[in-house]
Protein backbone atom coordinates (compact mmCIF):
# COMPACT_ATOMS: atom_id res chain seq x y z
CA UNK A 1 0.00 0.00 0.00
CA UNK A 2 1.42 2.95 -0.73
CA UNK A 3 1.86 5.65 1.98
CA UNK A 4 2.61 9.42 0.94
CA UNK A 5 4.25 10.35 4.24
CA UNK A 6 6.13 7.20 4.33
CA UNK A 7 7.71 8.05 0.76
CA UNK A 8 7.88 11.86 1.41
CA UNK A 9 9.89 10.84 4.70
CA UNK A 10 12.25 8.92 3.01
CA UNK A 11 12.82 11.15 -0.23
CA UNK A 12 13.71 14.00 2.52
CA UNK A 13 16.13 11.56 4.33
CA UNK A 14 18.25 11.00 1.50
CA UNK A 15 18.31 14.35 0.53
CA UNK A 16 19.33 15.56 4.01
CA UNK A 17 22.26 13.17 3.57
CA UNK A 18 23.79 15.00 1.25
CA UNK A 19 25.95 18.55 1.63
CA UNK A 20 24.97 21.86 1.11
CA UNK A 21 20.94 21.76 1.99
CA UNK A 22 19.05 23.67 5.17
CA UNK A 23 16.56 22.19 6.65
CA UNK A 24 14.47 25.30 5.62
CA UNK A 25 15.49 24.39 1.86
CA UNK A 26 14.24 20.89 2.55
CA UNK A 27 11.01 22.16 3.88
CA UNK A 28 10.27 24.12 1.01
CA UNK A 29 11.36 21.51 -1.66
CA UNK A 30 8.77 19.35 0.52
CA UNK A 31 6.51 21.54 -0.29
CA UNK A 32 6.51 21.52 -3.97
CA UNK A 33 6.94 17.85 -3.85
CA UNK A 34 3.63 17.42 -2.24
CA UNK A 35 2.44 20.35 -4.22
CA UNK A 36 3.58 18.21 -7.66
CA UNK A 37 2.04 15.09 -6.61
CA UNK A 38 -1.29 16.65 -5.45
CA UNK A 39 -1.48 17.88 -9.51
CA UNK A 40 -0.63 14.74 -10.79
CA UNK A 41 -3.16 12.68 -9.05
CA UNK A 42 -5.81 15.98 -9.53
CA UNK A 43 -5.13 15.01 -13.43
CA UNK A 44 -7.71 12.50 -14.00
CA UNK A 45 -6.21 10.89 -17.23
CA UNK A 46 -2.63 10.60 -14.91
CA UNK A 47 -5.09 9.39 -11.86
CA UNK A 48 -6.41 6.63 -14.13
CA UNK A 49 -3.15 5.50 -16.02
CA UNK A 50 -0.62 5.68 -12.84
CA UNK A 51 -0.77 4.01 -9.42
CA UNK A 52 -0.05 6.51 -6.51
CA UNK A 53 3.45 5.25 -6.35
CA UNK A 54 4.38 5.87 -9.82
CA UNK A 55 2.81 9.38 -9.84
CA UNK A 56 5.11 10.10 -6.20
CA UNK A 57 8.40 8.77 -8.63
CA UNK A 58 7.48 11.06 -11.35
CA UNK A 59 6.95 14.34 -8.77
CA UNK A 60 10.07 13.60 -7.50
CA UNK A 61 12.01 13.15 -10.66
CA UNK A 62 10.51 16.35 -12.17
CA UNK A 63 11.94 17.75 -8.95
CA UNK A 64 15.41 16.63 -10.22
CA UNK A 65 17.76 14.34 -9.10
CA UNK A 66 19.42 14.60 -5.05
CA UNK A 67 22.63 14.41 -6.00
CA UNK A 68 22.26 17.33 -8.84
CA UNK A 69 19.99 19.36 -6.68
CA UNK A 70 22.54 19.43 -3.31
CA UNK A 71 25.20 20.32 -5.91
CA UNK A 72 22.90 23.41 -6.98
CA UNK A 73 22.21 24.29 -3.60
CA UNK A 74 25.54 24.44 -2.45
CA UNK A 75 26.85 26.56 -5.24
CA UNK A 76 23.85 28.89 -4.29
CA UNK A 77 25.49 28.82 -0.25
CA UNK A 78 29.29 27.49 -0.31
CA UNK A 79 29.57 27.82 3.18
CA UNK A 80 26.36 26.13 4.31
CA UNK A 81 28.20 22.72 3.48
CA UNK A 82 31.52 23.44 5.58
CA UNK A 83 29.14 25.00 8.73
CA UNK A 84 26.96 21.52 8.22
CA UNK A 85 30.82 19.15 8.32
CA UNK A 86 31.52 21.33 11.44
CA UNK A 87 28.86 21.07 13.68
CA UNK A 88 28.65 17.11 12.82
CA UNK A 89 32.39 16.75 13.27
CA UNK A 90 32.05 19.00 16.40
CA UNK A 91 29.19 16.91 17.87
CA UNK A 92 30.99 13.30 17.36
CA UNK A 93 34.11 14.99 18.69
CA UNK A 94 31.40 15.88 21.93
CA UNK A 95 29.57 12.66 21.69
CA UNK A 96 32.40 10.54 22.44
CA UNK A 97 33.89 12.94 25.16
CA UNK A 98 30.85 13.33 26.97
CA UNK A 99 30.39 9.11 26.50
CA UNK A 100 34.12 8.95 28.23
CA UNK A 101 33.14 11.56 30.92
CA UNK A 102 30.08 9.49 32.03
CA UNK A 103 32.33 6.34 31.97
CA UNK A 104 35.01 8.47 33.99
CA UNK A 105 32.16 9.53 36.76
CA UNK A 106 30.88 6.01 36.85
CA UNK A 107 34.09 4.78 38.01
CA UNK A 108 34.08 7.69 40.60
CA UNK A 109 30.77 6.72 42.10
CA UNK A 110 32.35 3.35 42.23
CA UNK A 111 35.10 4.50 44.13
CA UNK A 112 32.81 6.26 46.70
CA UNK A 113 30.32 3.84 47.29
CA UNK A 114 33.05 0.69 47.77
CA UNK A 115 35.01 3.55 49.77
CA UNK A 116 38.29 2.41 47.91
CA UNK A 117 39.77 4.08 44.83
CA UNK A 118 39.73 1.32 41.82
CA UNK A 119 42.80 2.66 39.26
CA UNK A 120 42.18 0.17 37.22
CA UNK A 121 38.62 0.58 36.74
CA UNK A 122 38.80 4.15 35.43
CA UNK A 123 41.99 2.82 33.22
CA UNK A 124 39.28 -0.32 31.82
CA UNK A 125 36.36 2.53 31.22
CA UNK A 126 38.81 4.61 29.40
CA UNK A 127 40.33 1.83 27.19
CA UNK A 128 36.73 0.73 26.64
CA UNK A 129 35.74 4.18 25.28
CA UNK A 130 38.74 4.05 23.28
CA UNK A 131 38.00 0.70 21.93
CA UNK A 132 34.27 1.81 21.33
CA UNK A 133 35.86 4.94 19.47
CA UNK A 134 38.18 2.80 17.38
CA UNK A 135 35.34 0.29 16.29
CA UNK A 136 33.16 2.86 14.98
CA UNK A 137 35.92 4.39 12.70
CA UNK A 138 37.02 0.97 11.61
CA UNK A 139 33.42 0.21 10.32
CA UNK A 140 32.83 3.40 9.24
CA UNK A 141 36.12 3.02 7.33
CA UNK A 142 35.95 -0.58 6.06
CA UNK A 143 32.12 0.18 3.94
CA UNK A 144 32.59 0.46 0.35
CA UNK A 145 30.86 4.06 0.58
CA UNK A 146 33.75 5.27 2.66
CA UNK A 147 36.16 3.88 0.64
CA UNK A 148 35.02 6.10 -3.07
CA UNK A 149 34.46 9.38 -0.47
CA UNK A 150 38.04 8.49 0.88
CA UNK A 151 38.73 8.24 -2.93
CA UNK A 152 36.58 11.60 -3.58
CA UNK A 153 38.30 13.33 -0.84
CA UNK A 154 41.85 12.07 -2.57
CA UNK A 155 40.52 14.00 -5.71
CA UNK A 156 39.77 17.00 -3.74
CA UNK A 157 36.15 16.16 -4.50
CA UNK A 158 34.69 16.84 -0.91
CA UNK A 159 31.24 17.32 -2.03
CA UNK A 160 29.36 13.77 -1.16
CA UNK A 161 32.12 12.21 0.91
CA UNK A 162 30.56 13.58 4.63
CA UNK A 163 27.38 11.74 5.12
CA UNK A 164 26.11 12.72 8.44
CA UNK A 165 27.08 9.75 10.05
CA UNK A 166 30.45 9.65 8.89
CA UNK A 167 31.20 13.19 10.27
CA UNK A 168 30.47 12.35 13.22
CA UNK A 169 32.34 9.41 12.98
CA UNK A 170 35.13 11.60 11.86
CA UNK A 171 34.46 13.68 14.86
CA UNK A 172 34.64 10.85 17.07
CA UNK A 173 37.99 9.79 15.24
CA UNK A 174 39.79 13.45 15.93
CA UNK A 175 38.85 13.18 19.67
CA UNK A 176 40.47 9.94 19.48
CA UNK A 177 43.37 10.58 17.33
CA UNK A 178 44.08 13.81 19.73
CA UNK A 179 44.09 11.63 22.99
CA UNK A 180 46.58 9.12 21.73
CA UNK A 181 48.88 11.67 20.71
CA UNK A 182 48.70 13.72 23.27
CA UNK A 183 51.47 11.28 24.97
CA UNK A 184 53.50 12.14 22.49
CA UNK A 185 53.44 15.97 24.06
CA UNK A 186 54.56 14.45 27.39
CA UNK A 187 57.41 12.64 26.18
CA UNK A 188 58.60 16.16 23.79
CA UNK A 189 58.02 17.89 27.04
CA UNK A 190 59.40 15.22 29.67
CA UNK A 191 63.12 16.17 29.68
CA UNK A 192 61.60 20.13 31.21
CA UNK A 193 59.86 18.33 34.40
CA UNK A 194 61.67 19.07 37.52
CA UNK A 195 59.99 16.14 39.31
CA UNK A 196 59.60 12.25 38.05
CA UNK A 197 56.14 12.89 37.47
CA UNK A 198 54.00 13.55 34.27
CA UNK A 199 51.43 16.16 34.98
CA UNK A 200 48.81 18.59 34.51
CA UNK A 201 50.30 20.75 36.95
CA UNK A 202 52.15 23.50 35.85
CA UNK A 203 54.82 23.84 38.79
CA UNK A 204 55.56 20.35 37.81
CA UNK A 205 58.19 21.59 35.07
CA UNK A 206 60.96 23.13 35.57
CA UNK A 207 60.05 25.63 32.66
CA UNK A 208 57.10 27.31 31.86
CA UNK A 209 58.06 26.13 28.14
CA UNK A 210 57.92 22.82 28.92
CA UNK A 211 54.41 23.15 29.73
CA UNK A 212 53.34 24.85 27.14
CA UNK A 213 55.35 22.94 25.08
CA UNK A 214 53.04 20.10 26.07
CA UNK A 215 49.69 21.85 25.83
CA UNK A 216 50.37 23.23 22.29
CA UNK A 217 51.01 19.69 21.34
CA UNK A 218 47.67 18.71 22.84
CA UNK A 219 46.03 21.69 21.11
CA UNK A 220 47.40 20.69 17.82
CA UNK A 221 46.72 17.20 17.89
CA UNK A 222 42.88 17.90 18.29
CA UNK A 223 42.53 20.95 16.11
CA UNK A 224 44.54 19.30 13.33
CA UNK A 225 41.60 17.06 11.71
CA UNK A 226 39.14 20.18 12.01
CA UNK A 227 42.18 22.70 10.67
CA UNK A 228 42.10 20.00 7.79
CA UNK A 229 38.59 19.66 6.98
CA UNK A 230 38.58 23.45 6.83
CA UNK A 231 41.18 23.96 4.02
CA UNK A 232 40.18 21.04 2.12
CA UNK A 233 36.46 22.58 2.03
CA UNK A 234 38.18 25.83 0.98
CA UNK A 235 40.15 24.31 -1.21
CA UNK A 236 37.46 22.46 -2.88
CA UNK A 237 35.42 26.01 -3.58
CA UNK A 238 38.32 27.47 -5.01
CA UNK A 239 38.17 24.77 -7.22
CA UNK A 240 34.53 24.98 -8.05
CA UNK A 241 34.23 28.71 -8.25
CA UNK A 242 36.88 28.58 -10.80
CA UNK A 243 34.72 25.71 -12.68
CA UNK A 244 31.49 27.67 -12.69
CA UNK A 245 33.58 31.08 -14.25
CA UNK A 246 34.93 28.92 -16.57
CA UNK B 1 6.22 18.80 -28.33
CA UNK B 2 8.06 22.49 -28.99
CA UNK B 3 12.36 22.34 -29.33
CA UNK B 4 13.32 23.45 -25.53
CA UNK B 5 15.78 26.37 -24.80
CA UNK B 6 19.20 25.55 -24.46
CA UNK B 7 20.34 24.80 -20.99
CA UNK B 8 23.14 27.77 -20.79
CA UNK B 9 20.44 30.11 -22.54
CA UNK B 10 17.70 28.91 -19.60
CA UNK B 11 20.32 29.41 -16.60
CA UNK B 12 21.54 33.05 -17.88
CA UNK B 13 17.40 34.05 -18.44
CA UNK B 14 16.44 33.12 -14.51
CA UNK B 15 17.42 35.68 -12.68
CA UNK B 16 15.22 38.55 -14.99
CA UNK B 17 12.29 35.57 -15.30
CA UNK B 18 11.72 35.33 -11.50
CA UNK B 19 12.56 39.08 -11.18
CA UNK B 20 9.95 39.88 -13.62
CA UNK B 21 7.68 37.19 -12.52
CA UNK B 22 7.70 38.74 -8.63
CA UNK B 23 7.35 41.92 -10.19
CA UNK B 24 3.31 40.93 -10.71
CA UNK B 25 2.84 39.81 -6.94
CA UNK B 26 4.15 38.12 -4.16
CA UNK B 27 4.21 34.25 -4.75
CA UNK B 28 5.55 30.68 -4.65
CA UNK B 29 8.36 28.21 -6.13
CA UNK B 30 5.67 25.88 -7.58
CA UNK B 31 3.73 28.74 -9.02
CA UNK B 32 6.71 30.72 -10.54
CA UNK B 33 7.37 26.98 -12.39
CA UNK B 34 4.14 27.16 -13.68
CA UNK B 35 4.17 30.72 -15.15
CA UNK B 36 7.09 30.36 -16.76
CA UNK B 37 5.92 26.69 -18.08
CA UNK B 38 3.12 28.87 -19.32
CA UNK B 39 4.54 31.88 -20.36
CA UNK B 40 7.00 30.30 -22.80
CA UNK B 41 4.61 27.26 -23.88
CA UNK B 42 7.20 24.89 -22.71
CA UNK B 43 10.22 25.91 -24.51
CA UNK B 44 11.59 27.06 -20.94
CA UNK B 45 12.28 23.62 -19.73
CA UNK B 46 13.55 24.36 -16.10
CA UNK B 47 14.26 21.01 -13.61
CA UNK B 48 12.09 21.74 -10.91
CA UNK B 49 14.40 21.77 -8.41
CA UNK B 50 16.98 23.76 -9.52
CA UNK B 51 14.34 27.54 -9.18
CA UNK B 52 15.10 26.90 -5.20
CA UNK B 53 18.88 27.69 -5.46
CA UNK B 54 18.09 30.76 -8.26
CA UNK B 55 15.82 31.90 -5.30
CA UNK B 56 17.64 31.51 -2.39
CA UNK B 57 21.02 33.46 -4.19
CA UNK B 58 18.73 36.53 -5.11
CA UNK B 59 17.45 36.48 -1.84
CA UNK B 60 21.11 36.63 -0.16
CA UNK B 61 21.47 39.32 -2.89
CA UNK B 62 18.23 41.06 -1.17
CA UNK B 63 16.67 41.40 -4.50
CA UNK B 64 13.64 39.44 -3.17
CA UNK B 65 12.63 39.00 0.35
CA UNK B 66 11.03 35.62 1.45
CA UNK B 67 8.64 34.83 4.40
CA UNK B 68 6.88 31.50 5.58
CA UNK B 69 3.53 31.54 5.83
CA UNK B 70 0.72 28.75 5.88
CA UNK B 71 -0.74 27.84 2.31
CA UNK B 72 -4.81 27.47 1.68
CA UNK B 73 -4.03 23.94 2.13
CA UNK B 74 -2.75 24.35 5.59
CA UNK B 75 1.36 23.46 4.96
CA UNK B 76 4.13 25.62 5.81
CA UNK B 77 5.20 27.56 2.17
CA UNK B 78 7.82 29.92 2.06
CA UNK B 79 7.05 33.09 -0.45
CA UNK B 80 9.04 35.60 -2.14
CA UNK B 81 8.26 38.94 -3.32
CA UNK B 82 10.51 41.62 -4.86
CA UNK B 83 12.65 44.50 -2.60
CA UNK B 84 12.69 47.98 -3.79
CA UNK B 85 16.74 46.78 -4.78
CA UNK B 86 14.96 43.75 -7.24
CA UNK B 87 12.95 46.08 -9.16
CA UNK B 88 16.31 48.19 -9.83
CA UNK B 89 17.75 45.17 -10.74
CA UNK B 90 15.11 44.11 -13.25
CA UNK B 91 14.93 47.78 -14.64
CA UNK B 92 18.80 47.30 -15.67
CA UNK B 93 18.25 43.34 -16.89
CA UNK B 94 15.39 44.68 -18.76
CA UNK B 95 17.63 46.94 -20.36
CA UNK B 96 20.29 44.51 -20.79
CA UNK B 97 17.85 41.63 -22.48
CA UNK B 98 16.03 44.30 -25.08
CA UNK B 99 19.77 45.08 -26.34
CA UNK B 100 20.58 41.80 -27.01
CA UNK B 101 16.89 41.40 -28.42
CA UNK B 102 17.43 44.58 -30.76
CA UNK B 103 21.18 43.61 -32.09
CA UNK B 104 19.94 40.47 -32.91
CA UNK B 105 16.88 41.74 -34.62
CA UNK B 106 18.84 43.75 -36.61
CA UNK B 107 21.50 41.11 -37.76
CA UNK B 108 18.28 38.85 -38.85
CA UNK B 109 16.56 41.58 -40.28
Amino acid sequence: MFDLEVSVAAWKQALASRDGLRPEALDELEDHLRVSFDQLSAESSLKDALTPDERFALAARRLGDTRALATEFERADPSAAVRRRWIWMLAGFVGIHLASQVLLTASVIVSAITAQTHPRLSSVLFALTMLGGALALFFAARSGAARSALDRVARGALHGSFSTARTVALGGGALLAGTLITPLGRIVSARYLSVGRFGDDPSAFASPFGFALEQAVRVIAFAAPFVLLTVLSLRERAHRSDATTR
Amino acid sequence: MPEPVSKELVAASSKPLVLAILARGESYGYAILQEVRELSGGRLDWTEGMLYPVLHRLEAQKLIQARWATSEGGRRRKYYRLSHQGSRALESERSDWEAVDATLKAVWG
